[in-house]
Parts: structure tokens; C-alpha cells; sequence
């Protein structure tokens, strides 16, 4: 029984169109909010709400919804746009109002959905977006004509610079003003269109288009030029594997002196603190607990910033799209659904979005062959551990005649290996439990776009503040925590060796040592492996302090880096990279895991699956690297 | 002594902080928050742990005035 509006609500309205079409720019636009936004299909996954005034005064609320080529849902995030549109959600009133956005440069493709929402019979009005790129390609749409073929308002927008939003601002306030009364909306007798109505809708369309279309354009010479070398088959995936490899040199290069200042501003905060007050308690959880562990993380932002900052210039350009065209190949040899590619790719600042990205797959067991190797994928919060033990163990050298720097090459690698694991899982998962025939890849190419400053400072700031605000919360309350354990109880009087050996997390460390003893891990290892459940980052603030409480004089005054070169060997260095690549240590991971399949047996087999490929591969890389190197 | 006792209330405060947003599964936490009275969070954001920008701890809800 779906909810129904009272007056008291405001107006809802809900974007709907296509995916990729702008509607989150458009949602942006209308709310201040600052949601993702990309140009490739597949972003928004699940309905987003906002609010806003409108000039009238009028307190607007808007839906913004997963893009959908029409209300046949048929992949659970399409299944969403169908139930918001029609009014089925439980605790939804259905939407007063309909913007549907359509790409004005294929306006064949999107009016279909735009003839099948109008035979709804609600207000709906059609907003044309991205016409500043159909203006280039010398495209004419006539909105007076679309108007009076289609019956619906038609209002020109650019959403990604907020052009046209007055217009479409007035046409909501014009829509609200003449709507009948909130919830009279009836639920739609709507049934899924047949294969017969489905081509009746396209004659509609052609015959709109006959009226309204003075000149469809066509994509400029530079896209299909610059498409002939990009999508080469060889010469594309060399591109591709350049600027990949480039974007891990640079995260080193570029990072390294805005790290140093945060390094230097970090200890001079500490001996501040320590000069200033008294010995005590509430000084050690500040000096050693908080600043000595949520410091060694926060020393990182400016590598997740450059790294970042790559992603989202090939995302906003149109690039990240064509990269999913070269590796569909790649993606199809291992049995991986075509669409795969978007969630993989999401994975790599976070598992969480990559996870829900794999809803836009219809087939089950190909969603759920998505998903089990989503966490593969590198993530933001592996970055600090790898670049710690990177600038750690890896020498600052240069190879190939000083072109390629060691400590970007060693990150590439480790990249490398979590997508070659990926797909190695894939390979395996579809010829046992998800086996099935491979679905091709139908994807839409977005226009080659020049990435918007504002976006992308934009994207860098929200990522700045995500990466902070993990730092201030999770990271934060478990170092406290930590600090604690490491801290109590003292030790007794008379007794050697440092305090932490006798605390509660000295404890633990020393019992779980055994365990991870024949892949080389130490009981400092055991300890922070234990916090960086919460989050893999926690693992790095998590030795810092450990090791600021274990270690005093000189050591305190050294970076988290050069105590870890010291007292660890490089096999247990290489181990831990190994061990990180494969180890499933996110909750949130898991618990995403468990909401999207809904079932606690797949997280079971995540967890028990990757825990065993990590422990399989720390063991491997530490006794051949002990072997081939020394202990 | 009074820096134990900062010390101590950090380490509560931090305690219960790390139970209900990490140990408490999102269900319970929800039905806690419904018992007190308080609106439960979007299901949406129940599982995100807030470390992609999603709504889990994403933007807070936007209010734009136009005109």
C-alpha cells in the first residue's frame, strides 16, 4: 500500500530520464547538494532526496532517481525509478510532479521513456539538457514544435553549469500552481508495455521528431578522431595502461612535499604538547594516542587528493566510459557480466558505492559474481597502508634510466594485483557457482567533455572532508580506545621491557601472535590488524600509536616509516602488502555486502574467501621473499 | 587526577561512540532510535560506514533558496 501525500507536505517532484543524462547535475542544481556526478551511466543507483525554495516561495522537495531507458525495470536500480515513479513504496507518497531530463543530443533514444512516463497521465515536464553540446554538433531542436507534438512543457537546460534552471524553476512553480490537490494522484493503472506498445512508442517518437527535430547533428570530428585512436584495441589499452601508470608516479611525485609540511606541522603539534603540559594520562592519549595515531593517517591526504584528482578529470572527460569498452574484452574472457566494469571501477575509492553500483546488473548471479569481487579492488583506505610501507621499504630510486620512480612503480604493482586477483576470483566464481552465458556490454559512449574546474574542485573537497571526517570520527574514537588497551593495566613495579607488553592490547597482541607468526607478522602487526576491521586505514593509525608507546628517546622523533624500517624485515613488510591486498577488513564492506545480496551466507563466503586468499598470499610472499632475500 | 579523569571520559565517550556506530547492527540501531523517539535514519544510509560519500555521513540534506 503505497503512502499518500497530506497538504501539509511539501511538493515532490522526481527527475527521471536515461542514465547519464544529468539528472544528479540537474538535482545538484536545484538542491546545493553535492552528489556524484560523472559522466559514464550507472552513478546513482538508489533515489536521493533534496530540498529547495522556489522563487515563488514554494518549499519544494525533489527525488533524484537511477537512470532508466524505460519503466520495463529490469535491474534493481531501475526497479527503484519504476516503484518511486509509480507511487509503490510503503512509506512514499508518489511523486505531485515528473522532470523528466532528456540528452538533447540523442533525442531519439530518450523520448521513448518520455512518451512512456506522459501516458501516466501526471504533470510532467521535459527538461532538455546538455543543449550546449548539441548546439556544437550542430544540432537544432525546435522546443516550441517538441512542445506541441509532445504535450508536455519543454524546458532547455545545461545543468552541469546551472544553465536554464530559472526557466525550469518557473516551470515548477507554473506546475505546483496548477496541479490538483496533493495526494489526489490516484496509482496509475499501469502495465508493462509489450513488445507491440514498445514499437508503437518508437513511431510516437519518429513522428515528434519529424516535427521537432530541425537537424539531429552528429558527433564532432575531433570525438570521432580522437574515439579511433582511444578504442584501438592495442594502441587504446597502451593509452590506458600509460595513465594509469602515470597517475601512480604522480601520486608520489606531486604528494611528496605537501606530505612533508603535514609531517612537520604533526610533530611540532606533538612536541608543543608535550613541552606544554604535565606528565599524566590526558597527555599520553593526546601525544601517543591521538596525534601519533590519527596523525600517521591523516599525513596521507594529499596522495588521495592527487590520486583523486586523476580519477575524476578521466571520469568528467568521458574517458572513464571508453576505458570500460577496452576492457570489456578483457571482462567477457573471465565470464564477467559487461556492466561489471562500472562497480569495479567505483570500487577503487570505495567498495561500499561499488557494491550498490552492481545493482544496475539484472542477472542475479552475475550481480552476486560482481559483488564478491568488488573489495578486491584497490580502495582509498588501502593507500595509506601501502604508501607507509612503500616509503618504508622501497628505496626513493628511480629504474630504466631514472623514467620510472621505484616507489610509483611498486604502487602500480600492487593495483595490478588487486584487478589481476579480481579477475582471477571472477574466472574461477563463473565456471563453479555463478556459471551462466556471458551478457555483452551495451553502453552508451558520452561525449568527450572538458572536465569542469568546479566539479573538480568540488569532487577533491568532498573527498578532502569524507577522508577527514573518517579521520575525526572512526579513526579518532578507536585510537582513544586503542590508547587505552595499550595503556592499562601499568605495568607491575620492577617489571622489564615496555609498558605495552603488559596492557590489554599487549595481551592480545601476544596471543594472536602465534597465529600470524608463519606469515611473518609481529604481535605490533596483531594489534593494529585487530582495529583495522573498522577500517583498513585504522591499521596505520593503529601502529603509530602502538609503536609511540612501545618506543621512547629518538625513535618517538622518527617518522612511523623509518621505526617500521627498523624493526620490521622486508619479507614482513611484503607479507603485510600481500596480506592487504586480499584481507576483507571493512565492516561497512561487509555489512553493504549482506544488505545487497541479502543474505548472511555470501558475506560468510566473502569473509572466509578472502581471509584464506590473504593468509595464502602473505604466506607465499614472506617464505620466497625469505628465501630469495634473507630474513 | 584531572587528567585521568579527561582521560577516562575521553575513553567513555569514545567506547560508546564505537558501540553504536560500528558494533550495533544498523536494525537494532534503528529500533533503539525509534524506542526513544527519534526518526530512524534513511535505510539507504544504514550500512554505509561514510567512507565514500554516499548518505551514510555524506553531505547533510541541502535546503537551496532560488529567487
Amino acid at each position: 500500500m503505497a503512502a499518500v501525500a497530506s497538504l501539509a507536505d511539501p511538493p515532490r517532484i522526481a527527475l527521471v530520464g536515461n542514465p547519464n543524462c544529468g539528472k544528479t547535475a540537474l538535482f545538484n542544481a536545484l538542491t546545493g547538494a553535492r552528489q556524484k556526478v560523472a559522466n559514464y551511466p550507472g552513478v546513482t543507483v538508489e533515489r536521493k532526496l533534496g530540498h529547495f525554495v522556489s522563487p515563488a516561495g514554494a518549499r519544494v522537495q525533489v527525488l533524484d532517481l537511477p537512470g532508466t531507458y524505460s519503466l520495463r525495470a529490469r535491474s534493481p536500480d531501475e526497479e527503484v525509478t519504476r516503484d518511486v515513479v509509480l507511487g509503490r513504496f510503503e512509506h512514499e507518497p508518489m511523486p505531485d510532479v515528473l522532470v523528466c531530463v532528456a540528452d538533447a543530443t540523442n533525442l531519439r533514444l530518450h523520448l521513448r521513456l518520455v512518451i512512456e512516463l506522459k501516458k501516466l497521465g501526471r504533470p510532467l515536464i521535459l527538461a532538455l539538457n546538455m543543449m550546449d553540446v548539441a548546439e556544437k554538433r550542430g544540432c537544432r531542436i525546435d522546443a516550441a514544435a517538441l512542445l506541441a507534438a509532445l504535450g508536455v512543457a519543454v524546458v532547455p537546460t545545461v545543468a552541469i553549469r546551472r544553465g536554464g534552471i530559472a526557466g525550469l524553476l518557473a516551470q515548477i512553480d507554473r506546475t505546483v500552481a496548477v496541479m490538483g490537490p496533493r495526494g489526489a494522484a490516484a496509482p496509475c493503472g499501469w502495465t508493462e508495455p509489450s513488445a507491440h506498445d514498445l514499437r508503437g512508442y518508437h513511431r510516437e517518437v519518429e513522428a515528434v521528431l519529424r516535427d521537432a527535430l530541425r537537424d539531429a547533428g552528429r558527433p564532432s570530428l575531433a570525438t570521432r578522431r580522437i574515439d579511433a585512436v582511444l578504442l584501438h584495441p592495442a594502441v587504446g589499452l597502451l593509452f590506458l595502461l600509460t595513465v594509469l601508470f602515470l597517475m601512480f608516479q604522480a601520486v608520489f611525485a606531486w604528494a611528496e612535499a605537501p606530505m612533508e609540511l603535514i609531517d612537520a606541522g604533526l610533530s611540532a603539534l606533538q612536541a608543543a604538547v608535550a613541552a606544554v603540559m604535565p606528565d599524566g594520562a590526558l597527555k599520553s592519549l593526546i601525544t601517543d594516542g591521538i596525534i601519533a595515531g590519527v596523525g600517521s593517517v591523516v599525513i596521507f591526504l594529499p596522495q588521495i587528493l592527487v590520486l583523486f584528482f586523476f580519477i575524476q578529470i578521466l571520469e568528467d572527460s568521458g574517458y572513464m566510459a571508453r576505458a570500460a569498452f577496452l576492457l570489456d574484452r578483457l571482462m567477457g574472457g573471465v565470464g564477467l557480466h559487461g556492466r561489471a566494469f562500472i562497480p569495479l571501477l567505483s570500487s577503487f575509492a570505495c567498495a561500499v558505492p561499488g557494491i550498490m553500483a552492481a545493482r544496475t546488473i539484472e542477472n542475479r548471479a552475475d550481480r552476486l559474481a560482481t559483488i564478491m569481487i568488488a573489495p578486491l579492488m584497490t580502495c582509498a583506505a588501502r593507500l595509506p597502508v601501502y604508501t607507509l610501507l612503500i616509503a618504508a621499504f622501497v628505496p626513493d630510486g628511480t629504474v630504466m634510466g631514472g623514467m620510472i620512480g621505484l616507489q610509483g612503480l611498486v604502487m602500480f604493482t600492487l593495483y595490478a594485483a588487486g584487478i589481476l586477483s579480481a579477475l582471477a576470483v571472477a574466472f574461477v566464481l563463473k565456471r563453479t557457482v555463478f556459471k551462466g552465458a556471458r551478457e555483452p556490454l551495451l553502453m552508451e559512449l558520452p561525449a568527450y567533455r572538458l572536465p569542469s574546474p568546479r566539479n573538480v574542485l568540488i569532487g577533491l573537497l568532498e573527498r578532502a572532508r569524507i577522508f577527514l571526517a573518517r579521520a575525526g570520527t572512526i579513526i579518532f574514537a578507536i585510537m582513544v580506545l586503542l590508547w587505552f588497551l595499550a595503556s592499562f593495566p601499568v605495568p607491575p613495579e620492577g617489571a622489564a621491557g615496555p609498558a605495552i607488553d603488559h596492557s590489554f592490547a599487549g595481551m592480545l597482541g601476544h596471543a594472536l601472535a602465534p597465529l600470524l607468526a608463519p606469515i611473518g607478522f609481529t604481535w605490533q602487526i596483531a594489534i593494529a590488524l585487530v582495529p583495522g576491521i573498522a577500517a583498513r586505514e585504522v591499521a596505520v593509525a593503529a601502529l603509530g600509536t602502538v609503536y609511540a608507546l612501545s618506543e621512547s628517546g629518538d625513535a618517538l622523533e622518527s617518522s612511523l616509516a623509518g621505526v617500521l624500517a627498523a624493526d620490521w624485515s622486508l619479507p614482513t613488510a611484503l607479507a603485510l602488502l600481500a596480506w592487504f591486498v586480499f584481507a576483507p577488513q571493512c565492516v561497512s564492506t561487509l555489512s553493504v555486502v549482506k544488505r545487497e545480496t541479502n543474505s548472511w551466507f555470501w558475506t560468510a563466503v566473502m569473509i572466509a574467501y578472502m581471509t584464506l586468499l590473504a593468509y595464502a598470499a602473505a604466506f607465499v610472499t614472506f617464505h620466497v621473499s625469505t628465501a630469495l632475500l634473507g630474513g | 587526577m584531572w587528567q585521568d579523569l579527561i582521560a577516562d571520559t575521553a575513553v567513555l565517550l569514545a567506547f560508546a561512540w564505537v558501540l553504536w556506530r560500528l558494533v550495533l547492527p544498523a536494525g537494532l540501531r534503528g529500533r533503539l532510535r525509534r524506542l526513544a523517539g527519534v526518526r530512524p535514519r534513511d535505510a539507504a544510509a544504514g550500512a554505509c560506514g561514510g567512507c565514500c560519500g554516499c548518505t551514510g555521513t555524506g553531505s547533510p540534506a541541502q535546503h537551496r533558496r532560488h529567487g
